[in-house]
């Protein structure tokens, strides 16, 4: 009986010591830059169950302990044992969260892997503190695993089932063009203004959408106070790929035109593009 | 004492109606119709034509083809599923409920996949990114403000974002997954903690998942997901508490406090209905305590009182220090709400006539108009047929169990609710709280009562009264624009939303930088949710539509308003001036020309001002610089 006793204790402090090492490793995992699936099915999986795990322990009780002499899992405490680990180890990364929020520390990659780690870690060491288990009979063990292929294939079937459908769907794909003026004073609200006559530059990007610009160089006008401008000169870049994301190709260019020559306020509108071209309009002061 | 086994004794130890005991005659086709297998091929087949009719629904296709297909789908994947639940034995039940949750969280999951279309998910997310961006919580929020003060969700995404790597929309995706599977479980562990039997646990699981807001307004990603979950299982732990003794009642309810907690920090709507449920059973149980002890009546001396009273307390010190220290505005956001809507619903009562038109002008088709008249009716049933059983038997159950049905109640006036414009919307909120309780009187009229009344006894009329609640309910839940993908429509929150009016969101916080945006409010959710920019809000007193929906310039009071705001940038849609708003305005209520297009001249007269120059354009939206000190400011004619 002692031996037995004794035997059990080691292992539960060798299943201990392993779960502690798990948890470490999962956390040194999430802070570090690893791949998507690594973290998503291994360090995350693992540090919320370790932590739900162990937090349902310590609210239901060792499993150990009621399942001797009792219809174990035939009442609300056999479904609390599956259910509460995800609904603590939810709240566990709610309370991370909170915490790391309200004490001013930085929700950052390492400060979160931290503070998930040491929860989980926290929570298994008062949970297994002195509480051996027996070990689980091999035939409990054999029916979990055909349980776990028959959810594993459940999983799998549905998944398929749910990219298919996703796949179903259409994706629309929208072509446009956009064009924006590349003069950071006017976007940010100053004045363009210029001498009467003088030259005055406005430089602009035409941005593609969904498909690449035409080769051809668009058309670039200038309007001042609904009169052509004199003394345009377009200068249009060639088109590259585009830099942003979604923006399939790109052209920048600038107009070159002359104030008028009489003071005043007027309004200039700069199209690019043939067909339906886009339009800028942009208020200038000429100055004597 | 564990809590498992306590718990555990106190459902052995009392009647059950057995799983067997609900299995129909011919139970052996029944059984192979829903085996395990065939359950979950069914729910496979049904999600790819739940697919297929989204796939109809974005080709423009006509609603009754589209509707048809969608339900063929939903009650492929439904129907086996539930008569596993209803008649398989516990573990079958169990692994049940958790398909249960997959397949309700289906429709909205591949109604947007990808990104956000909901109103609120714009907000949700936008919050998260702040969070993760800036690494601190309660981040200013344009489109919903007072989500600032509840990070609950926000804070929940970062870190599961930070864990996994996984983009920010797929971290919140399973965060509200996990919680809408996990509330499922909740009502299932509390009508089964209530009505002492896991058939009856099944069963209520089923009934709540019918409720009308579950398949698609609870389950978008938005704070309500989450926080209804923790609702639910603060719930099922105080009922469970409440029955159990020594350190398990301790256990069970400090778990309890723990998810009120985080109901708190997550929800304020939430939150209220906890307070409210958990005061009245607490009132209840209390007075039954004091009634069976003046009796000498050993059977009720133990209500589970004084836990109903500390979940109480402590989820009101925890609201009220959470209002105080950090949420204050809450109450002013709330206030309008129930204002606005028992003042609606009084006047009409007045006037016969006003008020809101329901089920009109919609795609739904007939039948599901006559299913979501025909859903409260079968509710209603369902709660006469438990009123009439508890009037003998009502000594039989705490006073807890009593108090959570009779708060379920409270479903059937509410309905009324969806007449004024206001209170739709509080009706349509309350409904995941009440339904608590319709779970309980489902489930017991299903389980416990079904002897005494011979229609629920059948099951055929059974699965008849499950597709009819089923289809009305989400009928009655959000509207054809929210529940299916659609071509563009303008003037929607969801069919609105437009690549075109992302990128230059985008673009235009590049350029500018952090600024103040004046837009209608379908424009609004891209700029703040893309461009991370901050949006007027228009109202009487901030008439910012001035600017697109009137001729002239702005009146002097907006204009001085909109400069000392720095609200420096307008953007336009000119799809406003082809087709009027679906939803009625551009601008919100108060708009002057709700109901109408705006005229293109008065967009086009945007370019002939002096106080504004347009400074990225494309082939439908125009941003423009507003400088609105140069009003007045004579335009030269050309050279």
């Amino acid at each position: 009986m002692n031996a037995r006793r004794t035997s059990g204790t080691a292992a539960h402090r060798a299943a201990t010591l392993a779960l502690v090492v798990a948890v470490c490793a999962a956390t040194a995992l999430a802070a570090v830059p690893s791949p998507i699936a690594l973290r998503s099915f291994v360090a995350f999986s693992l540090l919320v169950l370790v932590a739900g795990y162990h937090g349902t322990t310590l609210v239901l009780g060792h499993p150990a302990r009621a399942e001797v002499g009792a219809d174990g899992d035939t009442g609300v405490g056999g479904l609390l044992r599956v259910v509460l680990p995800v609904l603590l180890g939810m709240l566990s990364l709610m309370a991370v969260a909170s915490l790391l929020g309200l004490s001013g520390i930085p929700i950052s990659t390492g400060s979160v892997a931290v503070g998930t780690g040491s929860t989980a870690l926290v929570l298994l060491v008062i949970a297994r503190w002195g509480a051996p288990r027996p070990g689980a009979p091999g035939w409990a063990a054999r029916r979990a695993a055909r349980r776990a292929v028959r959810v594993a294939v459940a999983v799998l079937v549905l998944s398929a089932a749910v990219a298919g459908a996703v796949g179903l769907r259409p994706t629309p794909v929208e072509r446009y063009a956009q064009l924006a003026l590349d003069e950071p004073d006017v976007v940010a609200g100053r004045q363009l203004s210029a001498r009467s006559g003088a030259p005055v530059t406005l430089r602009w990007t035409l941005r593609g959408y969904g498909s690449a610009l035409p080769d051809a160089e668009p058309a670039v006008g200038v309007t001042i106070g609904g009169a052509p401008a004199s003394g345009v000169r377009a200068d249009v870049g060639p088109v590259e790929p585009g830099t942003e994301p979604g923006v399939v190709a790109e052209r920048r260019g600038a107009v070159t035109f002359a104030a008028p020559v009489a003071e005043g306020h007027y309004d200039v509108r700069v199209t690019v593009g043939s067909g339906t071209p886009l339009l800028l309009v942009v208020g200038l002061r000429a100055t004597s | 004492m564990d809590l498992a086994t306590d718990a555990g004794r106190n459902l052995v130890g009392t009647t059950d109606l057995s799983a067997a005991a609900v299995r129909p005659p011919g139970s052996a086709l029944v059984a192979r119709a829903t085996s395990w297998p065939v359950v979950v091929a069914a729910a496979a087949t049904g999600t790819l034509v739940i697919g297929l009719s989204y796939r109809f629904s974005a080709a423009g296709s006509p609603p009754s083809q589209y509707y048809a297909t969608f339900w063929a789908g939903v009650l492929l994947a439904l129907v086996p599923l539930t008569v596993l639940i209803a008649t398989g034995d516990r573990r079958q039940a169990v692994w049940g409920v958790a398909l249960l949750g997959v397949l309700t969280y289906v429709p909205k999951f591949l109604r947007n996949p990808t990104a956000p279309s909901y109103h609120d998910e714009y907000a949700h997310w936008r919050e998260a990114v702040d969070v993760l961006s800036s690494g601190s919580l309660l981040r200013p929020n344009a489109v919903i403000p007072i989500i600032q003060f509840y990070p609950g969700t926000s804070g929940l995404t970062a870190v599961v974002q930070r864990l996994t790597g996984l983009p920010v929309w797929s971290s919140g995706q399973l965060v509200v997954f996990t919680a809408h599977v996990l509330a499922l479980f909740g009502a299932f562990v509390l009508v089964q903690v209530h009505l002492r039997s896991p058939a009856a646990g099944a069963l209520g699981a089923v009934v709540y998942a019918l409720n009308p807001s579950r398949m698609y307004f609870d389950t978008q990603y938005a704070y309500e997901g989450v926080a209804v979950a923790l609702f639910l299982w603060t719930l099922a732990l105080a009922g469970l508490a409440a029955r159990a003794h020594g350190r398990s009642r301790t256990a069970a309810t400090a778990s309890a406090v723990l998810c009120a907690a985080g109901c708190v920090v997550t929800h304020h709507l939430t939150t209220l209905f906890l307070l409210l449920l958990s005061c009245l059973v607490a009132v209840a149980a209390s007075i039954r305590a004091r009634t069976a002890r003046r009796r000498q009546d050993a059977g009720h001396s133990d209500e589970g009182a004084r836990t109903w009273w500390i979940v109480f307390g402590s989820t009101a010190a925890m609201a009220v220090a959470w209002l105080g220290l950090v949420a204050r505005p809450t109450l002013t956001y709330l206030s309008p709400y129930l204002g606005g809507a028992i003042g609606e619903l009084s006047g009409m009562v007045k006037r016969q006539g006003a008020g809101r038109a329901v089920l009109t002008a919609t795609a739904q088709p007939l039948w599901e108009r006559v299913a979501t008249g025909l859903a409260p009716v079968v509710v209603g049933l369902c709660c006469l047929t438990a009123l009439l059983v508890l009037r003998r038997a009502h000594r039989v159950w705490q006073a807890d169990t009593l108090a959570l049905m009779a708060f379920g109640l409270l479903y059937l006036p509410s309905v009324l609710f969806l007449l004024a414009p206001s209170g739709a919307e509080g009706a349509r909120r309350s409904w995941a709280f009440t339904y608590v309780g319709i779970a309980l009187i489902g489930a017991f009229v299903i389980v416990r009562a079904r002897g005494r009344i011979p229609i629920w006894r059948s099951p055929p009329v059974l699965l008849l009264l499950f597709v009819i609640v089923l289809v009305g309910n989400v009928g009655a839940g959000l509207n054809d624009q929210y529940r299916f993908p659609k071509p563009f429509r303008w003037g929607t929150d969801t069919n609105s939303a437009s690549a075109e009016a992302r990128t230059v969101a985008e673009q235009l916080a590049v350029a500018a930088g952090d600024v103040r945006v004046v837009t209608d409010r379908y424009t609004g959710l891209q700029v703040a949710a893309y461009g991370g920019l901050d949006l007027a809000a228009p109202s009487v007193g901030f008439p910012a539509w001035g600017l697109t929906q009137t001729l002239g310039d702005p009146a002097a009071p907006l204009v001085q308003s909109l400069v000392t705001s720095h609200f420096d940038y307008l953007v336009v849609d000119v799809r406003m001036a082809h087709e009027p708003a679906y939803n009625g305005n551009n601008y919100g209520p108060e708009d002057p020309l709700a109901g109408r297009v705006t005229p293109m001249a008065q967009l086009d007269r945007l370019d002939r001002v002096p106080w504004a120059s347009r400074i990225i354009t494309t082939e439908h939206l125009r941003v423009y610089r507003l400088d609105l000190g140069r009003l007045g400011t004579p335009v030269a004619p050309g050279p």
